[in-house]
């Protein structure tokens, strides 16, 4: 039989859950890197190959639209989830599926990915990125049968690890995930998602080389007044950071009125519009790094720069909104170089005080608008901190980012990927909430009335005890020395079996589980599903004696009183 | 059937599947391996079949990524090529477009950079070359080419300071082909940067210290003799076209040249013999062509030439009062002077007039046969007069320059 299909050298070196799942993380490192990797070449392969080196106007109108055309079929058929840029749907995935993601998403997010953003569309590839390293996590998990909650713990390291791949900035990766993904910077997973980033970064780096993502200037605050300027910049980032996403909900809710049947087809008509903005100006074209590098480095002309921020974001928004896949991270850094520039230009010809190069600009839009479109400030401040590792640009970066970010929340409150997920119907919790969940504690669903049967009670004396409360388990012995639970169909069969004068601990239970008032409330509930009906929840102080109960009732009027939860 | 001492059921279903997960069982094995054989493996046997699995993963995508970035940097140098091409061919606006796609095939290249940079300014678009130049400097401060570009974009700029601190950078920078010849191309638009600026002394410096290592290379030499010309050290540019000319003697640039270093030190027979085999080596050369004329005219003027006869000094003396009372008429009338000679005279010019209509009489090939000193007078005349209407009513042309120059030449001016 297959079953007996063993290795007996492994046989006699078992590893424990923990263990598995620590060098799972390691696995996951290299292999969401090489992910990462092979999908950031598909997407230049497929340019290549689609677009040649100097492509005709005909050219750059049908590309588009004809790949869309077929991706469009692919993802309305077999890849559904694969659709736009994946970060909502792992968030999903994470929040409330327990990090359940089919194997089909992760593949046909790189086959539809690479073909979208490669074929033109406006699009970035860290959200992909995220989603296939969330998904192999979620499938490898599975597949080594780890626990629940394991599967789930794995995905927002499994993304970390490919966005650090994606996007060489291993530190960034792991506060995106916790921060975006997980929605907690205190989670328990920070250490897992540092070995994995740190992995995926170190595979990435002997792949591709240690070349920077971008050649980063030299940043100065030449005079404080300068932070009067950046303020402007991250004003300026907040509006367009609202215009983005406003303008992308609502597109993509107006292709969402069209009717079923043109799901289909909605990315062919994505698909021609951008090819008609790339007739006009191919610097538009996919991930767009080159020309963010560009503006980093003074080499785009002011005039330059305002046409690609204001065209990128329409396309974008076209690219996003009709359904194809790929991600809004790289645009929304595209937007902030071309806007960070904008403003630098403007500062450093009309100021009256002496002012940085425009680069300097440039490079603290890209961090002031994600920090507006994504809403991860500390991501952005720490990823931008991470591509100049110069100290002096935090305090610029952290006003520039905190302005746009309010000015974003103020006006567009539901965060982009948030307000995506809930136009496809799913409501994820919001931080708040999270928050909140993540302080419950087992106390608060406990009820401290007690009662208990005496421990010198004989099975007699339980019986009509339990003939008086209605339960399943009682307590026996008291608040100060809890003696153990009885179930109540134990005393019944003791009773029918004439043992009615016996001692009540003759039928005590085995195995009960118990909780401390700080446990968490997750925790609380996995044990309470493990007892029959009631949990003691045991002070740490006293091992025996009786803080209080958790039972059905406890948890219905917790829940009566915390709906959200 | 209990026992009286029941176990709490720690039975677990599958949230998926909704099966029993077996006690010795971790997860669903229903639903984690989704039927595959993976589920009749130890989880610690699929742990260890994960690494050669990675292992060749890596091995696929290194070799991807390998093959990935041979083929960017062939695309990159075919359109590297085609930008040099196009900038050769004086299009640089497609020489942008080459070097740019260069560029976004091999961004790392800096080469590429340097070479788009040097095209934006070739299609004057300085402003957009710029940030490639500083950044190509960030990176290597010291390189020779770099830091010329940088020179000559802060010259379009007016940013004299920056202008001459990026030549000394190129000067003494470090260059990867033909250092020597390549800073001395520096030091040559070092030099001309400077002429330009009217930075003469500081010109000069440089010129000098450019002359004291010249390649043998007849027209670099000729080069650095012109602009020794531009800085008016006729001396040293008299040396540096000989020098020229030694290399090459056929070199018009230097013949030229040295005719004319040879005129402005007045050495006028000197400057004839250098001018006369410049004019015939290259008859197109008109500028030569002139300057020998008037050499030719002065040497047949002068009259204070050595080795003349007396009768042919008398003659030239008379041609030259004639021509010079002829000039100062002229003068006269275009300045709207009377020069009635029944009036005492109130202006200088009308005190000249009188001064050369005192003299005329006395002013015949005879009389001044027999006495030099009215010679000598008279030519002091005729020269005070020269320089007198060139500085009143415009600096002459003809025989009144030939003179003037003669008169400067004995009155020992230049």
């Amino acid at each position: 039989m297959i079953r007996d299909i063993r290795f007996p050298f492994l046989d006699r070196h078992h590893l424990s859950e923990g263990q598995i799942f620590f060098a799972l993380t390691i696995l996951l490192g290299i292999l969401c890197a090489l992910a990462s990797v092979l999908f950031t070449l598909a997407i230049d392969y497929a340019r290549q190959g689609l677009f040649g080196l100097a492509p005709s106007s005909l050219r750059l109108l049908l590309v588009p639209a004809l790949v869309s055309l077929g991706t469009g079929y692919l993802l309305a058929k077999f890849f559904p989830d694969a659709r736009g840029s994946g970060i909502p749907q792992t968030e999903a995935a994470y929040h409330l599926n327990g990090g359940e993601i089919p194997a089909r998403v992760p593949l046909g997010k790189f086959l539809t990915g690479a073909l979208c953003v490669g074929s033109g569309h406006s699009m970035g590839r860290e959200g992909p990125c995220v989603q296939i390293g969330g998904g192999l996590a979620s499938v490898l998990g599975k597949w080594l049968r780890l626990s629940p909650t394991h599967v789930k713990n794995l995905v927002p390291v499994g993304a970390a690890a490919a966005l650090s791949a994606a996007f060489n900035t291993p530190v960034a990766a792991v506060l995106f995930a916790l921060e975006e993904l997980i929605g907690d910077l205190n989670a328990a997973l920070l250490g897992s998602t540092v070995v994995a980033s740190v992995t995926a970064v170190i595979v990435e780096r002997s792949i591709l080389g240690n070349e920077p993502l971008f050649h980063v200037p030299e940043y100065h605050l030449v005079h404080p007044a300068e932070l009067l300027a950046y303020a402007g910049l991250g004003i300026a980032g907040g509006i367009i950071s609202v215009l983005f996403c406003k303008g992308l909900l609502q597109t993509r809710a107006g292709f969402k009125r069209m009717r079923a049947s043109t799901v289909i087809f909605q990315p062919a008509i994505g698909g021609l519009i951008i090819g008609i903005i790339l007739i006009f100006v191919p610097q538009v074209m996919g991930v767009g790094y080159e020309f963010v590098d560009q503006a980093l480095n003074g080499g785009l002309l002011l005039k330059t720069m305002l046409l690609l921020c204001f065209v990128k974001l329409a396309a974008t928004i076209i690219s996003y909104a009709s359904g194809n896949a790929g991600g809004i991270f790289a645009p929304s850094l595209y937007l902030g170089a071309m806007a960070g520039g904008v403003v630098g230009v403007i500062v450093h010809s009309y100021a009256p005080f002496p002012t940085a190069e425009p680069g300097a600009y440039a490079l603290v839009g890209m961090g002031t608008l994600f920090a507006g479109i994504i809403r991860a400030p500390i991501t952005s401040v720490f990823m931008i901190f991470e591509l100049t590792q110069d100290y002096q640009i935090l305090v610029p970066l952290m006003v520039a980012n905190l302005l746009s970010f309010v000015i974003s929340r103020h006006y567009q409150p539901t965060p982009v990927y948030h307000a995506l997920l809930e136009q496809d119907h799913v409501h994820l919790p919001g931080p708040e909430s999270r928050m909140a969940a993540a302080t419950w504690r087992a106390r608060d669903i406990m009820a401290s009335e007690l009662s208990f049967i005496p421990q010198e009670s004989s099975v007699e004396d339980a019986w009509k005890f339990a003939a008086r409360n209605r339960s399943e388990c009682y307590l026996v012995g008291g608040r100060e020395t809890l003696a153990g639970l009885v179930i109540r169909e134990d005393i019944e069969e003791a009773i029918r079996s004439g043992r009615a004068a016996d001692s009540v601990t003759t039928v005590f239970a085995e195995g009960w589980m118990h909780v401390h008032p700080d446990h968490p409330l997750e925790l609380a509930l996995n044990r309470f599903k493990q007892n029959p009906g009631l949990l003691p929840v045991l002070s740490r102080s006293g091992y025996r004696r009786v803080e209080g109960v958790i039972t059905r009732e406890t948890i219905m009027q917790f829940l009566a009183t915390n709906p959200q939860e | 059937m209990s026992t009286g001492r029941s176990m709490i059921k720690a039975e677990r279903r599958c949230p998926q599947c909704g099966k029993e997960i077996p006690p010795n069982e971790v997860g669903c094995l229903s639903c984690a391996a989704n039927g595959t054989f993976l589920r009749y493996l130890s989880r610690e046997t699929i742990l260890l079949l994960c690494v050669p699995v990675l292992a060749a993963l890596f091995a696929i995508t290194s070799t991807a990524a390998r093959i990935y970035h041979s083929q960017q940097r062939a695309l990159a140098q075919e359109c590297f090529l085609r930008g040099e091409a196009e900038l050769r061919s004086g299009r640089a606006p497609e020489a942008i477009k080459d070097f740019s796609r260069a560029l976004a095939y091999s961004r790392d290249n800096r080469n590429y950079r340097l070479r788009l940079a040097q095209a934006l300014l070739a299609a004057n678009r300085s402003e957009e070359a710029r940030p490639y130049l500083l950044n190509l400097w960030r990176d290597e401060p010291g390189n020779g080419t770099v830091n010329l570009e940088l020179a000559r974009l802060a010259v379009r700029r007016s940013e004299s300071n920056e202008a001459i601190r990026y030549f000394h950078n190129a000067i003494y920078g470090v260059w990867e082909t033909n250092p020597e010849n390549q800073r001395r191309q520096v030091r040559l638009d070092f030099c001309e940067y400077l002429l330009s600026r009217g930075e003469r002394q500081a010109a000069l410096a440089a010129l000098i210290e450019l002359a004291a290592d010249l390649p043998k290379d007849a027209g670099f030499c000729a080069h650095v003799g012109t602009l020794f010309l531009k800085a008016k050290d006729y001396g040293q540019a008299l040396d540096t076209f000989r020098q020229a000319l030694n290399l090459d003697s056929r070199q018009v640039t230097a013949l030229s040249g040295a005719g004319e270093a040879s005129f402005r030190m007045a050495n006028y027979r000197d400057a004839r013999r250098y001018l006369e085999r410049a004019v015939r080596l290259n008859p197109q050369e008109t500028t030569a062509a002139q300057r020998l004329e008037l050499t030719n005219l002065i040497l047949s003027l002068d009259p204070l030439e050595r080795g003349l006869s007396a009768q042919t000094r008398a003659r030239r003396v008379v041609f030259a009062y004639q021509h010079a009372l002829e000039r100062m008429r002229n003068c006269a009338q275009k300045r709207g002077e009377a020069l009635d000679e029944g009036q005492p005279p109130a202006t200088d010019l009308q005190t000249a007039y009188a001064r050369l209509m005192e003299l005329g009489p006395k002013v015949s090939e005879t009389a001044l046969r027999r006495n030099p000193d009215l010679l000598t007078q008279a030519m002091d005349l005729v020269f005070e007069v020269e320089e007198f209407t060139a500085r009143d009513c415009g600096y002459p042309g003809g025989v009144d320059l030939a003179l003037l120059l003669i008169a400067r030449k004995h009155g020992g001016s230049e």
